[in-house]
C-alpha cells in the first residue's frame, strides 16, 4: 500500500503543499520561539559568567523570606554595613573584598531623559576599586572620584551622543543633582548589560543616590591565589555574624541565571501559546483538506477496495499520506523557524537588547518537539477522514453518484455537545482554581472543538442570514455565492471554524482589554479625589520621591499625597500593600471606611480590606505581625477596615510607616488637589516639576487615557502574534474554495455556457468566500466575547471587575473578515473564471 | 411563419440587436468551418470545411457517428468553441468578431441551451434556473411569455423545487424552459434526451417540436437517436468533419436508411 500512498501524494501536490504550508507556518513559529529564547538565555548567561570571572564569593545579608522573587529582580534582603566589609577583608585567604551597591536612577541630559530604545532601566552602581571584582571595564577617561562625577556605559554614550566632560543631571534619592561624565565603561567585553543604561559613581556618592550611607547591597570577594572556594567559604562563614551569608560565585551565577531563565521561560510560554493557536488552526485546515480529498477520491478508494484492499489498508494509506505531509511540513517548518529566530533576535538587538551573540542555539529538544508535534497534529487531524475513507464501499467504484456515508448528524450533535460541555466545565473550573491556567487553555480548546463540531448544524442558516443582503447587492451571482456557502454545511463549518479559532482569541483578548480599560477607568473615577496625577507616564523613567516636596510647595496646590505599593510577608506568603500620606492621602483618595477610621493611619496603624478582614477574622484593635524584608517583623495594630478597592490592595498603611521599613521608598504617583483645576494650573505644576522631565502631570481623564494606551499597545502585540493563525485560516479558505471550484467544474461551465461573464463568476466565488469568512468572524467573536466575559467574571477579584464589550473591535473584525474573504477568493475565483466552458460542458 | 417579433421586448446589453424574423430568414449560418484539434501529426480535423445555414423557425437535427464532428459543429455554432478557420454568424453577428465577453453575452441573450446532463444549477430552484440568463443580464423576464413557457412545459407546480427534488424528465423540462425563457434566436441541444428513457424522451422532444411549431423558435440538436432526429424538420448527417447528407421531413425509418447507407 505504500506505493499507492506515494503515488497519491504525487498526484495531489498542490493541495498537499497548501496543507503542508499550514504545518510549516505553525511549526516554524514553534521552533523559532524555542531557538530565539534558547539563544537569548544562553547569551545572557554567557555574559553573566564571563563578566564576573574575577569574583570568588559574595557576602550578603540573608533573605528573610527566601528566594521567592524570580526574574531580574533581586531577592529583597537587608543591607550590609561597611563593618562586614572590614571583617571580610581581614579573613585569611581573601585577596580583595569590596562592597557593592546598586539601584536605579534617572539620567538627564539637556532637559531630556536619557533612555534606551528598549526602555530598559538605568542602573546606578558604585565604582569598585579592585578591578578584578567589578564587571565594569574602563574604556576611556577615569574612574569617578567624589561627588559630581560619573561614568556611563559605552552603548548609552554612543546612542545619546554623550562624551567625557558632558554635564548631566542624575535624579536619585536626594533629587536632581549635577554631574560630569568622567569616563566611559563597558560591561565586560560588551558595551552594556542587555540594553540597560549603566552609571557608576564612587561609593559615597552611590550610597547617597540609591542607598544608605555606610551600607552596601553585598560584598564581592576575590580569593587569594591557591585558596579553594570551599576553604574561602568556610573561613568567611566562620567570621561573619548571624544574619549574613557567604555564597560561592557559582551559586550567585546560578541564582541570577535561574531568575533570568524563569523570566525568559515566561516569554517562551507566551510565544508558544500563539504557536499553539497557529497549529490548532492548522489542524482544522488539514482536517478539511483531507476530508474533501477523500470525498473527491471516492471512486479511486473504492477501486482499491474492489481489487482487494481491506478497510484498514485504505485507512492506513490515507494516514500514511498525512504522516508524510506532516513530517515534510514539520522539517521545513523547523528549518524556516531558525532564520525566523535569527531575524527576531537581530530585531530585538536593534530595539536595544544588546547581548554579544554566541550564535543561534538549536537544541535537540527544539528539533524533536517541532517534528513530533507537527507530525502528530497532522496525523491526529486526519484520523477521522482516514476512517471515512476506509468505509468507502467497493461498489462505489462502479457508480457515478456514490458518496461516502457521513457520520450521522445525531452522533455528531451528541459528541460535539459533550465536548462543548466538558470544555466549558474545564474552563470554568480552571478559572476558579488558583493555578488553573492549563485547565483554562484545555477548556478553551475543547470549547472551540465542540462548537466547531456543532457549526454544521447552523452553517447553512447562518450563510443564508449573513448572505441575505447579497442578492440585493449583486443579483443572481450574490444569491449563487450565498447558496454555495450554504450547500455543504460541513465544509463551510470546518473552513469557518479555522477562522473562528483565531478570531475567537482576538474577541477574548479584546474583551479582556476593553474590560481592563473600563475597570481602570471606573476605579480611577471612584477612588481619585484629586485634580492631577503625577506619574512617570509612558516615559518609563524612575519616579523620584524627592519630587513630592516640590509638588507640595507648587502654586495652587492645596494638598498632595504620594502613593506607593510594596509587599509584606506573613512568614508563609507575601501580600501587596499600599501606602499613602496619613493626613493628606485620605483627602485625595476616597477610602470607603467600614469600621474604624482613616485617622488610624496617622497612628502608624494598618487598614485592612473588609473582605480580607472577614476571611482572616481580623477586627479593629487586633495586631497584625507584618514582616518586612529589610527590617523584620513589626506588630501593627489594625485601625480600621475599608471596602475592597483594587487600587489600594488589601492593606493600607502610611508612607511614614513604610519609610521606616525600606531603604528607598519607590513611589508610584503623587496625587494633587489644587484650588482650581485649569490648563494654567496644569502648566504651573509642569513648570514646577521642570527638573523632573520623567514625570508627567495628568488630569484623571488623561491618566485613564494613558492606561488605556498601555493596554492597547499590549493588545497590538497580541494581534501581531495572532496574525499567523489568521493567515493559516486564510490559506484554509483559499484551499477549500479551490477544491470546491474543482468539484463544481460542470456547474461553473454550465453557468458560463448560459451566459455568466467571467467577472460574474469571480463575483460569485467572492460572495461565497465573504459569507464563509463572516460565519467564522461572527462565531469567533461570539465565542471569544463569551470566553472573555467568563474570564472577566472569574477575575473580578483581581481588578477587572467591569465587563466592556469591544464594539469597535467587533465592527473592525467583521469588516476585516469581509475583506479577508475577498482576498481569499482571488486565486480560486481566477481559477474558476478561467475554466474552459467547453471542457466543463463536455466532460461527464 | 408568423412574425411575432413585434411584441418582443427590446433587448438590452451589448448584443441588443432585435432579430427580425422575416420569413425565410437565417438564424445561424456556418461558412467553410474548419476545426483542427492538436498540432502536427497528431492533429485531428474535426470539421473539414462545413458550410450550412439554419433557417429561423425550423427544427434541425445533426447526426453522425462518434468522431464525425457533430458536437464540434454544434459547439462552434453556439459560441462555446471557436473555429480554426471559417465563419459563424448568429443573425447578423459574426462570432469571430466577439471576445469572451461578447460571446458570453451572445449565449446569454440570443442562444438557448439544453445539455445532456448537468443542465441545472443545484442551488437554484426550478424557476430561478429558468430565469437565470435574464438574472445574469439583470433583466426582468417577459411575464406573459414566461407564463406561457411554464404552462407549455407543465412545470408550474415544481417551480419552487430544487433540481434534486425533480425527476430526470422534470429536470430536462426545466432546462428546456430556461432555453425558451429568454426567447433566444436559436436553441441548441447537445444530446438533450441522451439520459432519458424513451417515454420522457418523447415528452421533451415534443416540447422542442412545439417550441418550433407553436412558439416559432429555432432549434438545432445533436443526437444519435433516429427517433429523436425524426422530430426535426431536417436532419444533417456528418462524417469525418463533412456534411454528407441533408434530409428534409425525416421519419425514423428514413433516418435509419440514411445511417445504414453511411455505414454507421
Amino acid at each position: 500500500m505504500w506505493s499507492v500512498t506515494i503515488k497519491s501524494l504525487a498526484a495531489h501536490k498542490l493541495r498537499l503543499a497548501l496543507t503542508a504550508l499550514a504545518v510549516v507556518l505553525g511549526v516554524a513559529f514553534m521552533s523559532g520561539t524555542f531557538v530565539l529564547t534558547d539563544t537569548i538565555k544562553h547569551d545572557i548567561n554567557g555574559l553573566i559568567s564571563q563578566t564576573t570571572a574575577g569574583r570568588s564569593a559574595v557576602v550578603r545579608a540573608t533573605a528573610p523570606y527566601g528566594d521567592s522573587s524570580g526574574g531580574f529582580a533581586q531577592d529583597v534582603r537587608p543591607l550590609t554595613p561597611e563593618s562586614i566589609q572590614q571583617i571580610v577583608r581581614s579573613v585569611p585567604g581573601v585577596a580583595a573584598a569590596d562592597g557593592t551597591l546598586q539601584g536605579q536612577v534617572t539620567l538627564i541630559h539637556d532637559g531630556k531623559v536619557v533612555k534606551t530604545k528598549g526602555n530598559a532601566p538605568t542602573i546606578a552602581l558604585n565604582w569598585e576599586p579592585d578591578h578584578q571584582l567589578t564587571s565594569l571595564t574602563l574604556r576611556a577617561g577615569h574612574a569617578p572620584i567624589g561627588p559630581g562625577q560619573l561614568v556611563i556605559d559605552a552603548a548609552t554614550a554612543k546612542a545619546a551622543s554623550l562624551r567625557i566632560g558632558d554635564a548631566v543631571t542624575v535624579i536619585g534619592n536626594p533629587g536632581p543633582e549635577p554631574f560630569t561624565i568622567v569616563g566611559i565603561v563597558g560591561f565586560g567585553k560588551a558595551n552594556t548589560l542587555a540594553g540597560a543604561t549603566l552609571t557608576a559613581f564612587d561609593t559615597e556618592t552611590a550610597q547617597s543616590l540609591v542607598g544608605k550611607p555606610g551600607y552596601f547591597t553585598a560584598i564581592n570577594v576575590a580569593a587569594a591565589k591557591g585558596v579553594s572556594s570551599d576553604t574561602l567559604l568556610s573561613a568567611i562563614g566562620a567570621r561573619i555574624p548571624l544574619g549574613f551569608e557567604v555564597v560561592s560565585e557559582a551559586t550567585v551565577v546560578a541564582q541570577t541565571s535561574a531568575g533570568i531563565d524563569s523570566f525568559i521561560n515566561t516569554f517562551n510560554t507566551f510565544l508558544l501559546f500563539f504557536a499553539g493557536i497557529a497549529l490548532f488552526v492548522g489542524a482544522f485546515l488539514i482536517f478539511n483538506t483531507f476530508s474533501i480529498l477523500v470525498g473527491q477520491r471516492t471512486r479511486e478508494l473504492a477501486l482499491l477496495r474492489a481489487v482487494g484492499a481491506n478497510r484498514s489498508q485504505v485507512t492506513r494509506s490515507v494516514l500514511g499520506e498525512a504522516t508524510l505531509t506532516g513530517l515534510a511540513g514539520s522539517i521545513v517548518g523547523l528549518l524556516v523557524g531558525i532564520p525566523l529566530a535569527a531575524g527576531l533576535y537581530s530585531l530585538l538587538s536593534t530595539l536595544g537588547l544588546s547581548i554579544p551573540s554566541q550564535g543561534l542555539r538549536i537544541l535537540p529538544r527544539t528539533i524533536i518537539v517541532s517534528i513530533v508535534v507537527g507530525t502528530l497534529i497532522t496525523v491526529a487531524s486526519v484520523i477521522l477522514p482516514a476512517r471515512r475513507a476506509g468505509r468507502v464501499p467497493p461498489v462505489a467504484a462502479m457508480r457515478d453518484d456514490a458518496v461516502i456515508e457521513e457520520t450521522s448528524l445525531r452522533r455528531r450533535a451528541v459528541i460535539g455537545g459533550a465536548v462543548l460541555v466538558v470544555g466549558v466545565l474545564a474552563l470554568i473550573s480552571g478559572l476558579s482554581a488558583s493555578n488553573g491556567i492549563g485547565l483554562v487553555g484545555l477548556g478553551a480548546a475543547l470549547t472551540f472543538v465542540g462548537v466547531a463540531m456543532l457549526v454544521p448544524f447552523i452553517a447553512a442558516p447562518m450563510a443564508r442570514a449573513l448572505g441575505s443582503p447579497l442578492p440585493a447587492l449583486q443579483g443572481v451571482t450574490g444569491r449563487l455565492g450565498r447558496e454555495n456557502a450554504a450547500r455543504n454545511p460541513r465544509r463551510t463549518a470546518a473552513t469557518a471554524s479555522a477562522l473562528m479559532v483565531g478570531l475567537g482569541v482576538v474577541g477574548a483578548v479584546a474583551t479582556l482589554a476593553s474590560s481592563a480599560s473600563a475597570s481602570v477607568g471606573s476605579l480611577v473615577d471612584r477612588t481619585f479625589n484629586a485634580d492631577y496625577v503625577i506619574t512617570t507616564g509612558a516615559n518609563q523613567g524612575l519616579f523620584s520621591s524627592a519630587a513630592e516636596s516640590v509638588v507640595r510647595s507648587a502654586p495652587g496646590v492645596i494638598v498632595s499625597s504620594p502613593f506607593t505599593q510594596a509587599t509584606w510577608h506573613d512568614g508563609k506568603v507575601s501580600h501587596g500593600l499600599s501606602a499613602i500620606d496619613a493626613v493628606t492621602g485620605p483627602q485625595v483618595l476616597n477610602i470607603d471606611v467600614v469600621t474604624g477610621s482613616v485617622a488610624a493611619l496617622a497612628r502608624g496603624q494598618v487598614l485592612v480590606d473588609s473582605t480580607v478582614a472577614r476571611r482572616d477574622h481580623l477586627t479593629v484593635g487586633d495586631v497584625l505581625p507584618m514582616g518586612f524584608a529589610e527590617t523584620g517583623v513589626k506588630p501593627v495594630t489594625i485601625g480600621g477596615t475599608y471596602k475592597p478597592n483594587q487600587l489600594l490592595d488589601s492593606y493600607l498603611i502610611s508612607t511614614a510607616l513604610l519609610s521606616q521599613n525600606v531603604t528607598t521608598r519607590q513611589d508610584i504617583a503623587i496625587l494633587v488637589k489644587t484650588t482650581r483645576a485649569s490648563a494654567a494650573q496644569q502648566a504651573a505644576l509642569k513648570s514646577a516639576l521642570a527638573a523632573y522631565p520623567q514625570l508627567s502631570v495628568e488630569t484623571g481623564a488623561q491618566f485613564k487615557a494613558d492606561q488605556k494606551k498601555q493596554i492597547n499597545s499590549f493588545l497590538a502585540i497580541v494581534y501581531v502574534l495572532l496574525a499567523l493563525s489568521i493567515i493559516i485560516a486564510l490559506i484554509g479558505v483559499i484551499n477549500t474554495l479551490a477544491l470546491s471550484v474543482l468539484e463544481r467544474t460542470h456547474e461553473i461551465g454550465l453557468l458560463r455556457a448560459v451566459g455568466m461573464y467571467r467577472r460574474q463568476v469571480r463575483r460569485m466565488i467572492r460572495a461565497e468566500a465573504v459569507v464563509v469568512s463572516l460565519i467564522g468572524a461572527v462565531l469567533g467573536l461570539a465565542l471569544g466575547i463569551g470566553l472573555g466575559a467568563t474570564i472577566v467574571h472569574a477575575a473580578s477579584s483581581s481588578g477587572i471587575d467591569e465587563l466592556a464589550i469591544p464594539w469597535r473591535t467587533i465592527i473592525v473584525v467583521l469588516v476585516a473578515a469581509a475583506i479577508f474573504g475577498v482576498f481569499a477568493a482571488v486565486f480560486p475565483a481566477r481559477r474558476a473564471a478561467k475554466l474552459d466552458v467547453l471542457t466543463a460542458v463536455k466532460a461527464t | 411563419m408568423a412574425d411575432e417579433s413585434d411584441d418582443r421586448p427590446a433587448q438590452e446589453g451589448p448584443t441588443a440587436t432585435p432579430p427580425e424574423a422575416i420569413p425565410g430568414r437565417i438564424a445561424a449560418q456556418v461558412d467553410d468551418a474548419v476545426k483542427v484539434y492538436g498540432r502536427g501529426e497528431t492533429s485531428v480535423r474535426a470539421l473539414d470545411g462545413v458550410s450550412v445555414s439554419f433557417p429561423a423557425g425550423r427544427f434541425t437535427a445533426i447526426m453522425g457517428p462518434s468522431g464525425s464532428g457533430k458536437s464540434t459543429l454544434l459547439h462552434c455554432t453556439a459560441g462555446l468553441d471557436t473555429l480554426t478557420s471559417g465563419r459563424v454568424m448568429i443573425g447578423d453577428t459574426d462570432l469571430s468578431s466577439l471576445d469572451d465577453r461578447g460571446l458570453t453575452a451572445l449565449r446569454r441573450d440570443r442562444i438557448g441551451f439544453v445539455f445532456q446532463t448537468f443542465n441545472l444549477v443545484p442551488t437554484l430552484t426550478a424557476l430561478e434556473n429558468i430565469v437565470l440568463p435574464m438574472d445574469l443580464a439583470g433583466r426582468r423576464p417577459d411575464k406573459a411569455w414566461l407564463d406561457s413557457v411554464i404552462d407549455t412545459l407543465a412545470i408550474r407546480d415544481r417551480l419552487k423545487h430544487k433540481p434534486n427534488e425533480l425527476s430526470g424528465g422534470q429536470q430536462q423540462r426545466v432546462a428546456v424552459g430556461r432555453a425558451l425563457a429568454s426567447r433566444p434566436q436559436i436553441i441548441f441541444g447537445d444530446e438533450p434526451t441522451g439520459n432519458l428513457d424513451s417515454r420522457v424522451s418523447a415528452e421533451v422532444l415534443g416540447l422542442l417540436r412545439d417550441a418550433v411549431s407553436r412558439l416559432d423558435q429555432t432549434v438545432v440538436i445533436v443526437t444519435h437517436d433516429p427517433v429523436a432526429a425524426s422530430y426535426a424538420d431536417r436532419v444533417l448527417f456528418l462524417a469525418d468533419g463533412k456534411i454528407v447528407d441533408d434530409v428534409s421531413g425525416p421519419t425514423p425509418e428514413s433516418i435509419i436508411d440514411h445511417m445504414k447507407r453511411l455505414g454507421s
